[in-house]
């Protein structure tokens, strides 16, 4: 079972570069990154592989670790590069502070976890704040639930913001509408 | 940024240790620009093939334990670009003046002159093996000395010894490691370590050849000597020695030694260039011309006369500024010595003292210098050799190299009045500390 780690902003390629030898990993592939794909860097051993994910259009960056010692592997990662909590996001999406709850959504989908995502995505689509709400239409194509689906179809109709609901229209169609 | 960079065949990448640490100098062979990187740093640097996108080095480096981090990568390759060392690409630019060696079979019958008259005899001083920013070696001489390189402490391999002589990719031919400037392989008894462990013939083609210089004028190979160490001069002085080379043809030359050819045209103004035929019925005349005449009066009135004019008698105002050009590059070339090289490094040293003869004879006034000739033999052979091995010609024009040799030979006079050096005859000392200097011209 793969074990993903949501990194902090501290987690410069500088850090990351430290832990991947920290952890006695060896560069294995750079991705560059491309329109259907974010830049990652893949570090392995003979125990395990790291899949450091750089995604700029979200702003995060998180590891997803794989193999007979993924565990320790992980470990050694978070000890170096330090690691967003699941409470740290729930915490921030109820913040009265709109770039916390933007940040919660960000955050949120890095953890590949939709199912605990999908609450805070259909909230963030109908969030009073506008920055908000574009957040969470960047972020929901990553925690697709039918849940989200339905509250995306439902949102293009009553987003007041002409160029955000062209977005979700536009995204609706791209994904198919939900039956 | 080079998409997939490599260092340039213009970027000569020297292993030295300084005072005991180790360091990669890259000069620029064309600007004069030097990066001192760490010996891990040029591991990965030389990962740099032309193949490679900055990814990919990331990765070699990674493959083979030197990766650190990709921003020392970034910052590595960002201060070689910016200093114009690399280039973009596997695509092999120009290595300078391509040597041709005995081994070509076309010029097997081509006749070999010996400059006349000179009998070379070494001291094993070792001087040679103390002053030279390259020491090269060729292929075969890598090959046949491997066995026999005194390596570094911690060295793995004894390929770590050298480095390629031109740019990052191996052509086979390399630069021996420096130690403050000696040759790694000089013993502290001043003998060649290689010949002692291995043997004399184990020694590199170019170090069995020094001083001797070989050029192909399209006619014959012709054979002179550099005056860039003492032995040079003071076999002037002894009937013992042996000539430059005992070889009739060029098939006699000992393989591995590097041929200059002569360009198919010289020039021999800014104004004028000539085809090599010409040239050389001109370099006999000049080399006949004005003998009997003191060296420098002699190089100036040659110049003059390819100038097409007489020269003014006035030698002072004819070398002042050569005087004044030289004085400002030795003087830089001491600055930047300085800033990395030992204070025991021979080449340090004598830029240092060549700069401050050059001010001295600036200062003193050229008159006063010109006045006195204390070694006119010795000044006489310099010119001569320089002549009789096309030393002059294929580079700036030979006007221009005259007049160069000239303010040459007046710094080391200099030199000699004012005390001489410690280093060796002011002369050698002078022509080593200058050798692959560009023309002095202002």
């Amino acid at each position: 079972m793969p074990l993903t780690i949501v990194l902090p902003d501290t987690a410069t390629r500088d850090a990351i570069d430290d832990a991947i030898a920290a952890a006695e990993l060896k560069l294995t592939n750079l991705v560059a990154e491309s329109p259907t794909h974010p830049r990652q860097i893949i570090a392995s051993s003979p125990l395990g592989f790291a899949t450091f994910v750089e995604d700029a259009r979200l702003g995060v960056r998180y590891v997803v670790v794989d193999g007979t010692a993924a565990g320790e592997i992980a470990n050694r990662l978070e000890a170096r590069l330090g690691s967003i909590r699941w409470a740290d996001v729930e915490a921030r999406a109820t913040s009265n502070t709109a770039s916390d709850r933007a940040w919660a959504l960000r955050y949120a989908v890095a953890f590949h976890t939709p199912e605990r995502a999908e609450q805070l995505l259909v909230r963030g689509l109908h969030d009073s704040d506008l920055l908000v709400r574009r957040v969470a239409v960047v972020a929901l194509p990553y925690a697709l639930t039918a849940a989200v689906r339905t509250a995306l179809a439902q949102r293009a109709k009553a987003e007041p913001d002409g160029a955000l609901r062209a977005k979700i229209d536009k995204l609706v169609d791209d994904l198919g509408r939900p039956s | 940024m080079k998409l997939r960079p490599r260092l340039g065949e213009h970027a000569l990448l020297r292993r030295h240790v300084i005072d005991g640490v180790e360091r990669i100098a890259v000069h620029h062979s064309g600007s004069g620009a030097l990066v001192l990187i760490e010996p891990r740093a040029c591991d990965i640097a030389l990962l740099a093939d032309g193949t490679r996108d900055r990814d990919g080095i990331a990765l070699a480096a990674s493959r083979a334990g030197y990766f650190a981090r990709q921003s020392e990568i970034d910052s590595l390759l960002d201060g070689l670009d910016q200093a114009g060392l690399l280039v973009d690409g596997i695509e092999c630019g120009p290595l300078g003046s391509s040597p041709i060696t005995p081994l070509a079979g076309a010029l097997a019958d081509v006749p070999v002159e010996v400059l006349p008259g000179y009998r070379f005899e070494c001291s094993g001083a070792g001087a040679c093996c103390r002053q030279y920013a390259s020491i090269a070696l060729g292929a075969d001489d890598v090959s046949r000395a491997r066995s026999a390189f005194a390596t570094l402490p911690g060295d793995t391999a004894a390929r770590k010894v050298t480095l390629p002589l031109y740019g990052g990719l191996d052509s086979g031919r390399q630069a021996m490691t420096l130690v403050d400037g000696d040759c790694l392989q000089l013993l502290p008894s001043r003998r060649c370590g290689i010949q002692e462990r291995a043997g004399y013939e184990a020694k590199p083609s170019a170090c069995r050849a020094y001083p001797a210089t070989f050029v192909f004028d399209g006619v014959r190979v012709r054979v002179s000597t550099s005056v860039e160490c003492d032995c040079v001069l003071q076999s002037l002085e002894r009937t013992s020695g042996a000539p430059l080379s005992t070889a009739t043809r060029v098939s006699e030359l000992s393989s591995g030694i590097s041929i200059r050819e002569l360009p198919l045209s010289i020039r021999l103004t800014d104004e004028q260039e000539v085809e090599r035929a010409r040239y050389l019925e001109i370099s006999d005349e000049i080399g006949a011309a004005a003998r009997g005449r003191p060296a420098i009066e002699r190089a100036v009135a040659l110049a003059a006369a390819l100038a097409g004019g007489a020269s003014s008698g006035d030698l002072a105002s004819a070398l002042l500024p050569r005087v004044q050009a030289l004085a400002t590059s030795m003087e830089a070339a001491a600055s930047a010595a300085n800033l990395w090289r030992s204070k025991s490094d021979r080449t340090r040293r004598m830029r240092q003292q060549v700069a401050v003869a050059s001010k001295a004879l600036l200062a003193r006034g050229l008159a006063a210098t010109l006045a006195v000739d204390p070694r006119p033999e010795a000044e006489t052979f310099a010119l001569d050799a320089a002549l009789f091995g096309h030393q002059l010609a294929g580079g700036a024009p030979v006007a221009e190299a005259l007049l160069d040799l000239a303010a040459r030979l007046l710094v080391a006079r200099e030199m000699s009045i004012s005390g001489g050096s410690e280093l060796g005859d002011p002369i050698t000392v002078v022509m080593a500390a200058t050798r692959g200097a560009t023309t002095l011209a202002p």
